[in-house]
C-alpha cells in the first residue's frame, strides 16, 4: 500500500477501517490513519459517520462513532443542529442494542453521548433521566417530551440488562470525561453544575442493581455499578458538594456487601482501599462501624490466615492493602489503648509482619505493612511529644504493639541462606535490600519514643547471636544497631550497653576469618565498627582490636571495601590515640601491597587513614619520618611507572608481572600482554589517587580550633624537601599524562587539598610554585586548571600569604585571558568559558586594584568576552558573565586612578551591557535565567546615572528580540525597573515583562 | 483508581523542574508542542516528582546546624537553618552551607488527611 488514494464510495471507506484494524507496518498505519483523519475532519464528516453506524460491521461502527466525536469536538453546531445530532446518537445507540452489536460500538456511542454533553450540556442538562426514558421506550424523543410524572427509578426498573449496561457506561463515561475538565474554568462552571443535576438519577441507576435479585446478569450489573460508582467518588473528590456526597454514600454499604461475593470482590476491595486512602472523610461513622465487623467476622479471619500463610495472589495481598487503609484512615482510634476494637485490629496489622517467606521476594506485604508502623510511630511520637516520655506502658496497647512489630521487623529482615537469596532476580534483591532500609527508618522512629532500651535490646541480641553462633541473626541484629547509630546522644551515655558488644568475644570470632562467620554477617559487624565511630573516639583500649580486625580483613576481596571504609572513619576521627600505632599501620600498608588482592579504592582509604593519624603527631621529627615512609611506599609505583614509560611505544609487559598487580584490580586484570605505556598510565592513576587520598588526610579536622595554628611555624627545611619531591612527581605526571582526563582532575584536587590548609604541610606548596606549575604545558581538561586557578587566588585572598596575591594574579590572569583567546568563539568550550570568566570575576572581587592595573588589551578582551557570554546561549557561561558584570558594576576603590578606570571601562561597556541584558530580557534568555540576569540589571539601575538613557536605547533599538510589546509597555517596564531603584521586586517586573514578550504562548507556567 | 489528589508545583523550582520548563519553552517556541500540552506534561512531572521522591528515592542524609528562624503558617512549615552541615549516607561527603531553608508541606492536601 505505496499511496492511499482517497476513498470516495462508503465501501472503500470501510476497507480502509478494515485494513487500519488489520495487522500491519506502522507505516502503513499511519498513512492510514491519515486518511481517515483527513476524511473525519473534513465538512462530510457527518454524513461519514452516518453512514458507517449503518453498516454492520462492528470496527467500522466503531469508527463511526469515533468521527462523530471527534465532529463534536471541532466543530461548532447551533442548539437546533445539536439537537438533531444527540437525537441521531440516541437512536443509533437504542439500534446497536437491537442489533446485536458488541460492546465496543455501544461504549463508542456512550463516549459520543458524553462529548456530546461536555459540548451542549445546556440543552441536555438532565441527559441521565432523558437517556434512560429513551431507553425505556426503545426510541429517541425530544427532550421536552420526558415524562416528568413518572419517577426515574420506574425508567430504571423497565430497563433490560443490554440497556441497563449501556445507561451503566454512559453515567462512568460521563464522570470520568467531566472530571478532566477544569472545574475552575468560567467556561465549563455551568456544565459541572449540569452534571450535579443529575446525581440523583445515577444514583438512582446504581442503588437499583444493588436491589435486583440474584443471578449472574445481576452481579454483572452491580460490577458495572461499582465500577460507575468509582468514577463518581474521583469526581466528587475532586469538588465535594454536599448533595452529590450524601448521595454516593448510600451505595457504599452494598459496596462493603459486595466484598463476600466472590464476583465482586475485586472491584469492591479496590473502591474501598482507593477510598480510605485517598479520601478517608467520604466514609460515615456507621461504615467504619461496618467496616470494623467486617474484619471481625469469620471471612475476614480466613482471608488474613490465607495471607499470612503466604498466599501472594492478588486478592490476598489486595486484603492485606485494604487492611492497612482502614488502619491508615482510623490512626487515631489506634492510638487509643482503650479502644479495645482497634486494639485487636491493630494487634492483625502487627501479625501482617509475620507472613511467611522473605520480603519482597515472597512476601509482598511486608513493606506496605512496615510503611504503615513508620507512619503509625510516627503519629505516636507527635502525639506524645508534649507528655512526658517517662514511664510510657510499653507493656501495653498500642506501645506494646510497637515492640512486637520491632521484634517481627528485625527477624524478617534477615538474610536467607546463601542458594536462596541467588536464587532471586536483581529486582528481588534490591527489594530486599529496601525493605532493610526501610526497617532501619522504622527503627530510627521508633528510637524517638523509646531511646536507649531500644539499643540494649539489640546489643542483647547480638550477644545471644554470638553465643549460639547463629549468624543470621548476628547479621540483622548488628545491622539494626548500626541503624541507630545516628540516633544514640553524643556524650556516651550508651557507652555502657555498647561496652557489651566491643568489648565481647565479637572482633575475636570475626578474626578467625569465613570458616567461622559468614562473609555478609563479617561484613555487617565491620560497617558496624565504622557506624560507632565515635564510640571508638571515646574508648581508645578497644580501638587497636578494631583496627586489626579491619586491617586483616582489607586484603579480602569480599571484605575490602567496608572494612577499608571503617579504617578510614576511625582513624580520622581517633586520630590523636591512634599516633602510637601509626609505624604498625604502615607495616600493615606495607605487607598489604606486597599482596595481589589490594582493591585500589580500598587502599586509597588506607593511606589516607594512615596519612590522617600522622597528621596529629605532633612531633615533627617522627612525623616527618613517619610521612616519608608513606610516600617511599607511593614512589615505589611512580618508579615503576616512570621506568615503564621510558620503555618506549610498543613495549609489552607480561601479565604476569608483578606490576600489573598494581596497575589492574583483580576484576580488571589483561590475561595477555599489555602495552608498557597503558600499564605506566594506570599506575600513574594508581599513585596520584593514593597521593590525593594522602593530601586530604593531611587536612586538619574541620573542627581544629583556629588559635592552636601558630603564626611563627619556623621554616622546616625537611618540609621544604618534601613538597620539591612531591611537586617534582605532580610536575612529571603532568608533563607526560595530562592527556589523560582522570589524571588532570586528580593532579588539581591534590593541589586543592593543600589550599585550604592555614599551617605549612606537605601538600602546602609555595604560591609561586602552585602558580608556576598551574601555567605550565596541559593537553586536557584545562577548564579544570583553570577551576583550580579560582580557588587558589581565592584561598590566597583568605589565607596568610597575602603578599603573594598581587603576582599570582599577575602571572595567572594573562595566562587564563590568552587560554580564552585561543578560543575561535566563547561557546565553543562552554567550561573553559565559564571558569575563565568566572577566575576574572574572583580576581577583580578580591583584588580589583592589580586587575585592573593589567594590560588594557588583556582587560579590553576579557569584558567583550563577558559580553559575548551574555548574548550566547550557554546557560552556565551566561550565569557567569551576568556574576561578573554584578561584581564590576559595584566596585568601587578607594584609589581614584583605579577608580577612574572603572567609571571609563563603565562609561563605554554600559550602552553594550544594557542593551545584552535588555535582549535578554526581551525573550532571548531563558525562562530560568532570568534571575540571575536581573543581579546585574539592579545593580546598573542603582549605581549609574546613565542606566536609564542605556537602557531606553536598548528597548527601542531595532534589534529588539520581540515584536509583541508596545513602545509603551517598554517606557512602562523601564519605569518600573527605575522607581523599584534595585529592590527584589525588580525580579518579577522582570519575569512579566519577559513573558510580554514572548507572548501568550508561554504563560503556562505559574 | 486514578486519585483526584492535587500535587504540589514546588519541584517546578528545582534544577530539574527549571530545566525542563525550559525544554517546554524551547519545543514552544519551535512550534513542537502547543501550551496546553506544556501545562498537561508540567502537571505529569508534579505528580512524578513527588512520586518518585516519595517511592523510589532511598538515599538518605543528615544534617545538622543552629535553627535560626521557624514558622508554621497554612500548613507549610518553614524553617531558616544557619551554618548546616550535612553528611552523606555510607559515611559520603561532608557538605556545608552558611544557609539552608527548608519548606515542608504535609504530605496529602488539606481536607484529606486522616
Amino acid at each position: 500500500m505505496e499511496n492511499i488514494q482517497i476513498p470516495t464510495t462508503l465501501p472503500e471507506v470501510e476497507n480502509l477501517i478494515h485494513e487500519l484494524y488489520k495487522p500491519n507496518s506502522a507505516e502503513t498505519i499511519s498513512r492510514i490513519q491519515d486518511v481517515l483523519q483527513r476524511l473525519q475532519k473534513s465538512d462530510e464528516g457527518w454524513q461519514l459517520a452516518q453512514g458507517l453506524l449503518a453498516c454492520s460491521s462492528d470496527s467500522v461502527k466503531f469508527f463511526g462513532a469515533l468521527t462523530i466525536i471527534v465532529k463534536l469536538n471541532t466543530a461548532s453546531l447551533s442548539d437546533n443542529d445539536a439537537l438533531s445530532v444527540l437525537q441521531n446518537l440516541i437512536t443509533w445507540l437504542i439500534n446497536s442494542l437491537g442489533d446485536g452489536s458488541g460492546p465496543i460500538v455501544v461504549r463508542k456511542l456512550c463516549s459520543a453521548l458524553v462529548t456530546y454533553f461536555i459540548h451542549y450540556s445546556h440543552t441536555w442538562d438532565r441527559c441521565v433521566r432523558h437517556l434512560l426514558y429513551c431507553l425505556n421506550l426503545n426510541t429517541s424523543v425530544p427532550i421536552d417530551d420526558i415524562d416528568e410524572s413518572t419517577p426515574t427509578e420506574s425508567f430504571i426498573q423497565a430497563l433490560d440488562t443490554p440497556k441497563y449496561f449501556a445507561a451503566s457506561w454512559f453515567c462512568t463515561a460521563l464522570a470520568e470525561d467531566t472530571e478532566k475538565i477544569d472545574t475552575k474554568s468560567t467556561k465549563y462552571i455551568s456544565l459541572h453544575e449540569r452534571l450535579l443535576s443529575n446525581a440523583q438519577d445515577v444514583t438512582a441507576l446504581m442503588s437499583h442493581s444493588f436491589k435486583i435479585a440474584n443471578g449472574t446478569s445481576s452481579t454483572e450489573a452491580q460490577k458495572e455499578s461499582i465500577v460507575c460508582l468509582q468514577a463518581w467518588v474521583l469526581y466528587a473528590q475532586r469538588s465535594p458538594k454536599q448533595p452529590l456526597v450524601e448521595n454516593l454514600q448510600t451505595l457504599l454499604p452494598p459496596a462493603i456487601n459486595g466484598l463476600i461475593c466472590d464476583e465482586l470482590y475485586e472491584s469492591s476491595i479496590e473502591l474501598l482501599t482507593d477510598i480510605l486512602g485517598d479520601w478517608p472523610d467520604f466514609f460515615t461513622p456507621d461504615q467504619f462501624n461496618s467496616l470494623y465487623s467486617l474484619f471481625e467476622s469469620q471471612w475476614s479471619q480466613e482471608r488474613y490466615q490465607n495471607l499470612l500463610q503466604g498466599d501472594s495472589d492478588f486478592d490476598a495481598i489486595q486484603f492485606g492493602l485494604f487492611m492497612l487503609a482502614f488502619g491508615a484512615a482510623r490512626m487515631n482510634d489506634m492510638m487509643d489503648g482503650n479502644e479495645n476494637r482497634a486494639q485487636r485490629f491493630l494487634a492483625g496489622l502487627a501479625g501482617l509482619l509475620t507472613a511467611q517467606g522473605h520480603p519482597v521476594a515472597e512476601d509482598k506485604i511486608f513493606v506496605p505493612a512496615l510503611e504503615f508502623w513508620s507512619a503509625f510511630v510516627e503519629h505516636l511520637v507527635d502525639n506524645l511529644y508534649a507528655e512526658s516520655s517517662d514511664n510510657l506502658p510499653w507493656d501495653k496497647p498500642p506501645l506494646s504493639q510497637v515492640m512486637q512489630v520491632v521484634s517481627y521487623s528485625w527477624q524478617k529482615i534477615q538474610y536467607p541462606m546463601i542458594d536462596v537469596y541467588n536464587s532471586w532476580d536483581s529486582a528481588e534483591r534490591a527489594g530486599f535490600g529496601d525493605a532493610r532500609k526501610d526497617v532501619a527508618d522504622f527503627l530510627q522512629s521508633v528510637y524517638t519514643i523509646s531511646g536507649l532500651p531500644l539499643v540494649s535490646l539489640f546489643v542483647d541480641l547480638i550477644l545471644q547471636a554470638l553465643s549460639s553462633s547463629a549468624w543470621a541473626e548476628l547479621e540483622a541484629a548488628s545491622f539494626c544497631l548500626g541503624a541507630l547509630s545516628d540516633c544514640v546522644p553524643e556524650g556516651g551515655s550508651c557507652d555502657d550497653i555498647l561496652n557489651k558488644v566491643f568489648g565481647s568475644s565479637l572482633f575475636a570470632l570475626l578474626h578467625q576469618g569465613h570458616s567461622v562467620v559468614p562473609v555478609r554477617a563479617r561484613q555487617t559487624c565491620l560497617y558496624l565498627i565504622e557506624r560507632y565511630s565515635d564510640y571508638f573516639g571515646r574508648h581508645a583500649e578497644f580501638l587497636p582490636a578494631a583496627l586489626n580486625l579491619l586491617f586483616s580483613a582489607v586484603g579480602d576481596r569480599h571484605l575490602a571495601l567496608p572494612s577499608s571504609k571503617s579504617i578510614y572513619t576511625l582513624c580520622s576521627s581517633c586520630r590523636g590515640p591512634l599516633t602510637s600505632e601509626v609505624d604498625a599501620f604502615l607495616e600493615q600498608y606495607s605487607s598489604l601491597r606486597n599482596g595481589t588482592e589490594l582493591d585500589s579504592v580500598a587502599e586509597e582509604r588506607v593511606v589516607g587513614a594512615i596519612a590522617s593519624i600522622i597528621q596529629s603527631i605532633t612531633d615533627k621529627a617522627r612525623k616527618a619520618e613517619s610521612f616519608r615512609r608513606l610516600l617511599i611506599l607511593i614512589g615505589i609505583d611512580v618508579d615503576n611507572c616512570l621506568r615503564l614509560r621510558s620503555l618506549g611505544e610498543g613495549a609489552l609487559v607480561d601479565p604476569n608481572d608483578t606490576v600489573i598487580h598494581r596497575a589492574f584490580d583483580a576484576t580488571q586484570r589483561p590475561t595477555g600482554p599489555v602495552l608498557a605505556n597503558d600499564v605506566s598510565l594506570q599506575l600513574a592513576i594508581r599513585a596520584l589517587r593514593c597521593l590525593c587520598s594522602i593530601a586530604k588526610g593531611f587536612q586538619a579536622p574541620v573542627d581544629l580550633d583556629s588559635d592552636e595554628s601558630s603564626d611563627e611555624e619556623p621554616v622546616d627545611t625537611n618540609l621544604d624537601q618534601v613538597q620539591a619531591d612531591i611537586m617534582g612527581i605532580l610536575i612529571q605526571f603532568r608533563n607526560l599524562f595530562s592527556s589523560n582526563a582522570e589524571v588532570v582532575d586528580v593532579i588539581c584536587t591534590i593541589l586543592r587539598a593543600g589550599f585550604s590548609e592555614t599551617d605549612p604541610g606537605p601538600f602546602v606548596f609555595p604560591p609561586q610554585a602552585v602558580t608556576g606549575f598551574i601555567t605550565g604545558n596541559w593537553q586536557n581538561r584545562i577548564a579544570t586548571v583553570v577551576n583550580t586557578a579560582s580557588v587558589f587566588v581565592t584561598s590566597l585572598c583568605s589565607g596568610k600569604h597575602k603578599e603573594c596575591i598581587a603576582p599570582a594574579i599577575c602571572q595567572l590572569f594573562p595566562w587564563v585571558v590568552g587560554l580564552l583567546h585561543q578560543l575561535p568563539e566563547p561557546e565553543d568550550e562552554p567550561e573553559l568559558s565559564q571558569y575563565g570568566i568566572e577566575f576574572a570575576e574572583r580576581c577583580l572581587a578580591k583584588q580589583s586594584g592589580i586587575v585592573m592595573s593589567q594590560d588594557p588589551k588583556l582587560l579590553e578582551f576579557i569584558f567583550i568576552f563577558a559580553i559575548k557570554l551574555l548574548n550566547g546561549t550557554e546557560p552556565l557561561p551566561k550565569a557567569a558573565a551576568a556574576e561578573f558584570w554584578t561584581t564590576f558594576i559595584l566596585l568601587k576603590v578607594d584609589d581614584q586612578d583605579t577608580q577612574a578606570t572603572i567609571d571609563n571601562a563603565m562609561s563605554h561597556l554600559g550602552p553594550q551591557l544594557a542593551q545584552s541584558l535588555v535582549h535578554n530580557i526581551g525573550g532571548k534568555a531563558s525562562r530560568s535565567e532570568l534571575d540571575r540576569l536581573s543581579d546585574p540589571l539592579k545593580k546598573l539601575v542603582v549605581k549609574h546615572i546613565h542606566s536609564q538613557k542605556w537602557l531606553e536605547a536598548a528597548l527601542n533599538d531595532p534589534s529588539f528580540p520581540s515584536d509583541k510589546v508596545s513602545a509603551q509597555e517598554k517606557t512602562l517596564f523601564l519605569k518600573k525597573i527605575i522607581s523599584l531603584r534595585g529592590s527584589r521586586p525588580t525580579n518579577q517586573v522582570v519575569r512579566e515583562f519577559w513573558l510580554a514578550c514572548r507572548g501568550s504562548s508561554f504563560a503556562y507556567v505559574s | 483508581m486514578a486519585t483526584a489528589q492535587n500535587f504540589y508545583e514546588l519541584y517546578r523550582r528545582s534544577s530539574v523542574g527549571t530545566a525542563l520548563t525550559d525544554t517546554l519553552d524551547d519545543l514552544i517556541t519551535d512550534h513542537r508542542i502547543d501550551p496546553q500540552l506544556a501545562m498537561k506534561i508540567l502537571a505529569n512531572f508534579d505528580r512524578a516528582i513527588a512520586e518518585v521522591l516519595q517511592d523510589k528515592v532511598r538515599s538518605r542524609l543528615t544534617f545538622k546546624g543552629s535553627l535560626h528562624t521557624y514558622r508554621f503558617c497554612d500548613e507549610v512549615w518553614t524553617f531558616q537553618l544557619k551554618n548546616v552541615t550535612f553528611k552523606m549516607e555510607n559515611g559520603g561527603q561532608v557538605v556545608s552551607a552558611d544557609k539552608v531553608k527548608i519548606v515542608s508541606c504535609t504530605a496529602k492536601p488539606t481536607g484529606n488527611a486522616a
